[in-house]
């Protein structure tokens, strides 16, 4: 009865939410506001990159001090957490530093702005490889993959103790999951933009769908291979 | 299932970090132990007992309707 209610809902919402796009003709013109949003993209990636860079130093220098007992447990558990900060933040940078070249590539922005956003990105792609290195020197006496091996993702996991391994499962099946919401939302928008428009989105509906079916598939299949 | 691990730690002066040392686990193993919100395998349960010269069943103490 639940889900019946549940699914009407949806309909009525869709429906309605349907009518109200197609009703309202929206017109969102990029070109007017895609400098400002660039400027804005490279401004967080300069904040994000400048982070990473701060606790990295900050990382070292925790690291070469001499502690013991309690105060040792709490420099393990600071560096953890901040590496997991540094991993998120150089990650997000470089993401973003993608939009902001793409944005400034498809509007046709200045050439400076198109180098600088370049210029940030890679910086946040080599900002990545060197976080995800610097695990080896936080973790010296443990036997952990380089990151330029073939193979790390895997390598890294199987070096990986029984409750790091449960950790990173609970995270990813999250993350899983939360994927797969975020992109059909993701498709429902890009639907109700091109409807809206009038500006076809169908190009990155196809994508996100084969997207979909593609993490799933992976997923499902490997599971049902392991019965 | 609840542990006396950090009764047990504190009993041999040991820190998260050398008793992972020594069990061949991360800091983050032990301190999920301790905080009870994940049981460890036989082998590192075996390790852990070793270590503290106890029985594996007084380091790891599971109620009767768990062990049913």
């Amino acid at each position: 009865m639940r889900v019946f209610v549940m699914l009407l809902l949806g309909a009525v919402v869709g429906f309605f939410g349907m009518y109200a796009a197609l009703s309202f003709n929206v017109i969102i013109n990029f070109n007017s506001i895609a400098f400002a949003i660039t400027l804005t993209l490279i401004a967080i990636n300069v904040l994000l990159v400048g982070f990473v860079m701060v606790s990295k130093r900050q990382m070292n220098h925790m690291g070469n001090l001499v502690l013991s007992g309690e105060e040792e447990d709490m420099r393990d558990v600071w560096q953890y957490k901040r590496y997991s900060d540094m991993t998120l933040c150089s990650t997000a940078s470089f993401l973003i530093g993608i939009g902001a070249v793409a944005i400034s590539i498809i509007t046709g922005q200045a050439i400076w702005l198109t180098i600088a956003s370049s210029v940030i990105t890679s910086i946040a792609a080599l900002l990545s490889v060197v976080v995800s290195s610097s695990i080896t020197k936080l973790y010296p006496e443990r036997s952990l993959p380089s990151v330029s091996e073939k193979d790390y993702a895997n390598k890294f996991l199987a070096a990986s103790d029984e409750g790091e391994r449960y950790v990173m499962l609970q995270g990813l099946y999250r993350a899983f999951t939360t994927m797969n919401n975020a992109l059909i939302i993701a498709l429902l928008l890009f639907i109700i933009y091109s409807v809206s428009t009038g500006d076809s989105q169908l190009f990155a509906i196809f994508v996100i769908v084969l997207v979909l079916i593609g993490a799933n598939a992976r997923y499902h299949l490997f599971i049902r291979k392991k019965t | 299932m609840r542990t006396r691990l950090k009764e047990l730690r504190a009993r041999d002066g040991l820190n998260q970090t050398e008793l992972a040392k020594r069990a061949k686990v991360s800091r983050q193993t032990i301190s999920l132990i301790e905080r009870e919100e994940f049981i460890p395998s036989l082998l590192i349960a075996v390790r852990i007992a070793v270590i503290f010269n106890e029985a594996i069943e007084d380091i790891f103490l599971f109620d009767k309707e768990e062990l049913e």
